[in-house]
């Protein structure tokens, strides 16, 4: 090649690398006879937390009790680093790709009257062991994640009469068979003060809990920390500033882990919705939340124009699968008959705009919206299979008055289809 | 319930366009630039062919022929937008005017050559920018300038040995 050859080529690309941007696509809107719900995902963490308040309406805590059951065991996978010895893992652990069958959630226990830590059996369809929790009137925020034995589970819970008080931590083992089948235990995890849990996420082999937080509701100040499970001491806290992502209440969220050493988190920003999931290698040194991460995959959704119907929606709960290739969703499509199904992605990394079906679900025809997100609660380290949850609206007529009730599913996905669990959904709320 | 596949709404032609808008506009929008030399045009004829896809989505036999697509309907808005600019206008536009960040991000050197390209004939320009930017070779090139192998051999080395003169009646 000659030199002008070589200056042209390069010539080109400076001019060429001027243009930094693009305006967002304007596509013509689509004409939608109902309104679909906003572009705006909300985990159910977020969910959980936007019912602050002492003041608690009875079908509201129906409603988040149900709810509560989908935060169970987001098991991440393991590593191939050894099983330190500080790990609180009891056995082997499971099959990677075996669905996991016990799960850990929060919820009303009727009889205790109180918040509790429910252990489940989903393979057998039975609750196992109810722990309540100290009597509080509300929950004010939550979190429950498993590691990859499928035995060994973190949680935190706030409950409070009338303020938001410090979450406590419980580590929660299962030993199938045994006489004593479930241990609750608290750790001393040494979280600060005046801050609300959004999330968290243990690793793979247990040994440490990443947590996603706001600093104080005024702040805006994102965190996600690193704790070990053995001290409950802070390993390693990260932060950023979300004042663009105002309405959003936890705009870090769905943690997950790569290894033992790599945490994946989705950030979202709003009123656009700009989702991003990026990984931190947290063996290394820093402090910024987005300075000190890598950006992996994101998705834009513009904001539908003032007065006009959202006919986009972005992929709610992005996870980063425990192989760290994919990301793995949950949306929505509506047919030319406006027969809604839900539906699970994949977004391989390496070719992220070809997403792949991990399943699909074609709802009734009356089912006329989604109540919040289309979640993943876990996927196995290739994504494909996922255990997913979401809540359908019917319109119903009750007391000569029409209401919409909503309900809670959840199920597997996987081959292209969605296998509900086996057990009749009772609807969550109504109002 | 029963759990066929999901049906090709237009939400999902939204999802899917949106998706390759996020992946391929910005290095589609750069290649419009080469060849428009003026970055709104260029957006523009991006939009277009974002656009055109969406309607014809359905049509469309794979996801995978998305990119090809576009970067065919990109090159052909730029063809049709500099034919509509060769035709005398009546009001007579000069080209472009380079704007302070162009401005500070080339060497005196660029601002000559990329002065030079601009002033190449659309199809010399085009295989120019095919050939040295996105390091098509000659077939790839042919093929998406619709040409024989040897129409786009001969266009580069005109388009070089013009620019080279033009240099040289710079200096």
């Amino acid at each position: 090649m000659s030199p002008l050859e070589d200056e042209i080529r390069e010539t080109l690309h400076s001019e060429a690398g001027r243009l930094r941007e693009v305006r967002p696509l304007q596509l013509p809107p689509v004409a939608a006879p109902d309104e679909l719900r906003a572009v705006l995902r909300a985990s159910w963490a977020r969910w959980l937390r936007a019912w602050q308040g002492p003041a608690v309406a009875a079908a509201v805590v129906v409603l988040v009790a149900a709810t509560l059951v989908t935060l169970k065991s987001l098991r991440n996978e393991p590593g191939t680093a050894p099983v330190a010895s500080s790990s609180p893992i009891a056995g082997p652990y499971a099959a990677a790709d075996a669905i996991p069958r016990y799960y850990v959630a929060l919820g009303w226990a009727r009889t205790a009257g109180s918040w509790a830590i429910i252990v489940g059996d989903e393979q057998a369809g039975k609750t196992i062991a109810t722990f309540p929790l100290p009597k509080g009137g509300s929950l004010f925020s939550a979190g429950a994640s498993g590691a990859a034995d499928d035995r060994t589970f973190v949680v935190s819970a706030a409950t409070s009469g009338s303020v938001e008080g410090p979450p406590t931590w419980y580590l929660v083992r299962i030993f199938p068979g045994s006489a004593d089948p479930v241990r609750v235990t608290k750790l001393p995890v040494k979280f600060p003060a005046g801050e609300g849990v959004n999330e968290i996420a243990l690793s793979g082999d247990g040994t440490e809990l990443a947590v996603a937080a706001t600093a104080g509701a005024s702040s805006r100040e994102e965190t996600l920390q690193v704790y070990s499970v053995a001290t409950g001491q802070l390993q390693h806290s990260w932060s950023t500033g979300f004042s663009e992502s105002a309405g959003n209440r936890a705009p870090v969220a769905d943690l997950s882990w790569v290894g033992n050493s790599t945490v994946g988190f989705a950030v979202t920003y709003s009123p656009e919705v700009r989702e991003q999931v990026r990984t931190l290698d947290i063996s290394k040194t820093g402090t910024s939340l987005l300075a000190d991460s890598r950006l992996v995959w994101s998705q834009y959704v513009p904001a539908a124009p003032h007065g006009t119907r959202a006919a986009l929606h972005a992929c709610d709960t992005p996870f980063l699968t425990g192989n760290g290739q994919a990301v793995v969703c949950g949306n929505f499509t509506k047919s030319p008959s406006n027969r809604l199904s839900v539906v699970w992605l994949a977004y391989p990394l390496a070719t992220p705009t070809r997403p792949r079906v991990i399943g699909s679900l074609q709802e009734p025809p009356d089912v006329s919206n989604f109540n919040g997100s289309i979640s993943v609660n876990w996927t196995n380290p290739t994504g494909t299979e996922v255990i997913g949850s979401w809540n359908t609206s019917v319109g119903v007529t009750r007391h000569g008055g029409t209401a919409t009730e909503v309900t809670n599913y959840e199920g597997v996905i996987a081959n292209g289809k969605v296998k509900p669990f086996p057990r009749v959904p009772e609807p969550k709320a109504a109002w | 319930m029963d759990t066929s596949a999901p049906e090709a709404p237009h939400a999902a032609a939204e999802w899917h366009v949106t998706a390759l808008y996020q992946a391929h506009a910005l290095s589609l929008a750069r290649l419009a630039l080469l060849m428009l030399g003026d970055p709104d045009a260029a957006q523009d004829v991006v939009q277009d062919a974002f656009l055109g896809l969406y309607r014809r989505w359905d049509r469309l036999a794979s996801a995978d022929a998305a990119p090809a697509y576009l970067r065919a309907s990109v090159l052909n808005g730029c063809r049709t937008l500099l034919k509509r600019r060769s035709r005398p206008a009546f009001h007579a536009t000069g080209e472009p005017l380079e704007s302070a960040e162009a401005a500070m991000m080339h060497t005196e050197e660029q601002r000559a050559l990329l002065a030079a390209i601009r002033r190449l004939p659309a199809r010399r320009r085009e295989a120019l920018v095919l050939r040295y930017y996105l390091d098509m070779t000659e077939d790839q090139a042919a093929r998406a300038m619709g040409v024989s192998r040897g129409t786009v051999k001969s266009a580069t080395s005109r388009a070089i040995a013009a620019i080279g003169r033009m240099l040289k009646e710079e200096s």
